[in-house]
């Protein structure tokens, strides 16, 4: 028989606050990048500019429901520190562990912006993340 | 399970910020260390933090100036006061 794994929402749900909400902690960040995306983020970064950083709420999301975890509102950089090419994002503890990483584009990435052209100054924000549990 | 992320956001040109209270007189932006990837995570008047990635105080004060700018609309930043190194309990002053 073909493999076929398939998981009940409620466990879903749990994986998604404990891999996600309880991993990143109170006050988590996001953090846009210019540079090579590493592997992993287990891998040190490496030769990568922070071009802005945005706060996360308190809790980083309410729990998960229907497989579906949605952040809470994330507090826009009103003045990004660097001028560069945005190619992914991390979200990491307020201690500056990162947790998760995703690529950034204009379409068809993680997160996705009208432009991946940043300039020291500009004001950068998320208005949605999503994280979505499949199978 | 397979996991996906969704996410969606706009980059706007400097000068697009609604900005943050401040009030008048003297400020402080204190260095409250650095974060585990060596980032300096600073402290602003009103409580708000960031991290920036800077290796020499005048790298770090061009940083929190365009904090100070873009955040609180303050035109003109002048320090009245710089830290001698990036360590923890070290401050900008400046005049609001």
């Amino acid at each position: 028989m073909a493999l076929d794994l398939k998981v009940a929402v409620t466990a879903k749900n749990a994986g998604l606050d404990a891999k996600y909400t309880t991993a990143i902690g109170s006050n988590g960040l996001l953090r846009i990048y210019s540079g090579t995306k590493p592997t992993n983020p287990d891998t040190a970064l490496s030769g990568n500019t922070v071009l802005a950083e945005l706060a996360l709420s308190a809790t980083f999301a309410a729990g998960a429901s229907s497989g579906v975890l949605t952040a809470s509102s994330i507090t826009a950089d009103s003045s990004a520190d660097n001028t560069g090419t945005a190619t992914f994002f991390s979200l990491l503890t307020s201690g500056g562990t990162r947790k998760v990483d995703g690529t950034v584009g204009t379409s068809g990435c993680d997160l996705n912006l009208n432009t991946t052209s940043i300039v020291s100054g500009a004001q950068v924000s998320v208005s949605s993340l999503t994280i979505t549990s499949g199978n | 399970m397979k996991l996906s992320i969704t996410a969606a956001g706009a980059v706007l040109p400097p000068g697009s910020t609604t900005h943050a209270a401040l009030e008048s007189g003297t400020q402080t932006v204190s260095i409250d260390g650095l974060d585990e990837s060596g980032m300096v995570r600073c402290v602003y008047p009103d409580g708000f933090v960031k991290h920036h990635q800077a290796e020499t105080v005048e790298n770090l004060a061009t940083k929190v100036t365009g904090q100070l700018r873009g955040r609180y609309g303050l035109a003109e930043v002048v320090f009245t006061a710089v830290p001698k190194a990036l360590e923890a309990g070290e401050a900008f002053t400046v005049e609001a």
